[in-house]
C-alpha cells in the first residue's frame, strides 16, 4: 500500500487489489489522511 | 415530474432493491430481512462480510447509458452493527465504466495530457518515437504515470475524437529522463520497449506523420460518484447526479462510457483497524436512472420509500 500524491490529489495504491484491467487500485484519500500516513 | 420505471425494476438496477429475494447482481452481500433494516420489498442487500475492509464490489450487471442524457444514481444505506472498535460501516459510494465492448474504462485509456503529433512515422518495435511537444508528459518517478498513448486514425473507437484508446503501453512505457527537446518545433520520447503492434498501421507499416499520441496517466481507479461516506445508523441516501463525459473519477462519465456497473469499496476507511470483526451494513433501493434535467433529481422521501419494485 502507497500513499502518493498527484498534482494536488491525494490517493492509495493498492498492491494487494486490481482493476478489471489487472492495474493497481488507486483510491482517492483526503490530504489529512495521505498526510498522517507519510 | 416523471418517474423513470425500467425494465422490471424501479430505475435501471436490476435487483437494487433485493426484489427477486437474493442477492442477484450484487455478489458482495447477502441479503436482510431483519424489520428496520429494508426499506422496501421486506429485504435488502447486506454486507455481512466481518472481514470486509476495503475490498471492492463490482455489480454483475452492465447498465447502458446514453452519456448525453441525465441521470440520478442514488445508493441508501445503514450501519446494523458497528466494527469491534465501534467504528460504523464506510466506504466509497459510485460506479465504474465501460465502453461499447464491455471494457473496462481507466484513467490511462483517456486523452488529456501532453496531446501532440508525431512529426516522423514511427514503426512497431521503434524504441524512439518523435514528436511535436512532449513538454506536457510527465517525468514522475511513479510510473504509473508515465504511459505512451496513440490514437490512430481512423478508428472507429480509439481516436483523439473520442478522447480515448486502447493502443497505449503499459505502466512506465518510458523513463523519467526519456523526454529531450531537441528543438525547432520536435521532441524525442525513449520508449522503454519497442512501440507495440497494435495492428492499425498505414500501408506502409508506420503510424504515419501527424498521428495523435498523448501521456496517459492513472488515477482514481473508478468513478467515487458519492465520495467514501460513513455510514449512519439511520437510513441514509447518497445521491449523485451523471451527466456528459470527461477524465473523471467522479459523477461525470469517463469518455466513451456505454455501461456501467455498481462499485463500493466496502469498509474502506477503516480498512487498517484489524483488531476484530469489520462493521456490518445494508443497503437498499439502489437506484440508477434517468431524469429530465440536473434540477429534477428524486427526493429522499421517495428514495427511501417502500415504493421500490
Amino acid at each position: 500500500m502507497e500513499y502518493i500524491e498527484i498534482n494536488g490529489e491525494y490517493f492509495v495504491v493498492h498492491d494487494d487489489e486490481t482493476d478489471p484491467n489487472g492495474e493497481p487500485l488507486m483510491v482517492p484519500i483526503s490530504q489529512e489522511e495521505y498526510e498522517a500516513n507519510t | 415530474m416523471g418517474i423513470v420505471y425500467n425494465r422490471r425494476t424501479t430505475g435501471l438496477f436490476e435487483n437494487g432493491a433485493a426484489q427477486k429475494g437474493d442477492n442477484t447482481n450484487f455478489g458482495g452481500y447477502t441479503t436482510r430481512t431483519v424489520s428496520g433494516d429494508y426499506l422496501s420489498n421486506g429485504r435488502s442487500l447486506y454486507m455481512s462480510n466481518t472481514g470486509a475492509r476495503g475490498s471492492t464490489t463490482i455489480g454483475s450487471q452492465y447498465i447502458p447509458v446514453d452519456t448525453s442524457k441525465v441521470y440520478q444514481l442514488a445508493y441508501s444505506v445503514k450501519t446494523v452493527t458497528q466494527s469491534y472498535n465501534n467504528r460504523n460501516g464506510s466506504g466509497h459510494l459510485g460506479y465504474a465504466c465501460y465502453d461499447e465492448n464491455k471494457s473496462f474504462i481507466d484513467l490511462r485509456s483517456l486523452r488529456h495530457y501532453g496531446f501532440t503529433t508525431l512529426t516522423r512515422a514511427a514503426s512497431p518495435g521503434d524504441t524512439t518515437i518523435y514528436v511535436a511537444d512532449a513538454s506536457g508528459w510527465s517525468t514522475s518517478t511513479s510510473t504509473h504515470q508515465r504511459i505512451f498513448q496513440l490514437f490512430p486514425t481512423g478508428h472507429s473507437l480509439y481516436s483523439a475524437a473520442n478522447y480515448y484508446t486502447q493502443f497505449k503501453t503499459g505502466n512506465n512505457g518510458y523513463p523519467s529522463n526519456g523526454l529531450t527537446d531537441l528543438g525547432g518545433g520536435e521532441w524525442s520520447i525513449t520508449l522503454n520497449s519497442g512501440l507495440p503492434d497494435w495492428g492499425y498501421t498505414d500501408a506502409n507499416g508506420e503510424y504515419p506523420i501527424g498521428t495523435n499520441v498523448g501521456n496517459g496517466r492513472a488515477g482514481g481507479t473508478y468513478n467515487y460518484a458519492m465520495g467514501a461516506p460513513v455510514y449512519p445508523q439511520t437510513w441514509t441516501t447518497y445521491s449523485a447526479t451523471c451527466t456528459g463525459e470527461g477524465r473523471s473519477s467522479g459523477s461525470q462519465f469517463r469518455y466513451m462510457t456505454k455501461f456501467i456497473r455498481f462499485m463500493n469499496l466496502r469498509n474502506y476507511n477503516y480498512r487498517t483497524e484489524t483488531g476484530g470483526n469489520a462493521a456490518l451494513y445494508v443497503m437498499d433501493n439502489l437506484f440508477f436512472g434517468e431524469i429530465p434535467s440536473t434540477s429534477d433529481t428524486l427526493p429522499t422521501s421517495f428514495l427511501q420509500s417502500d415504493r421500490f419494485r
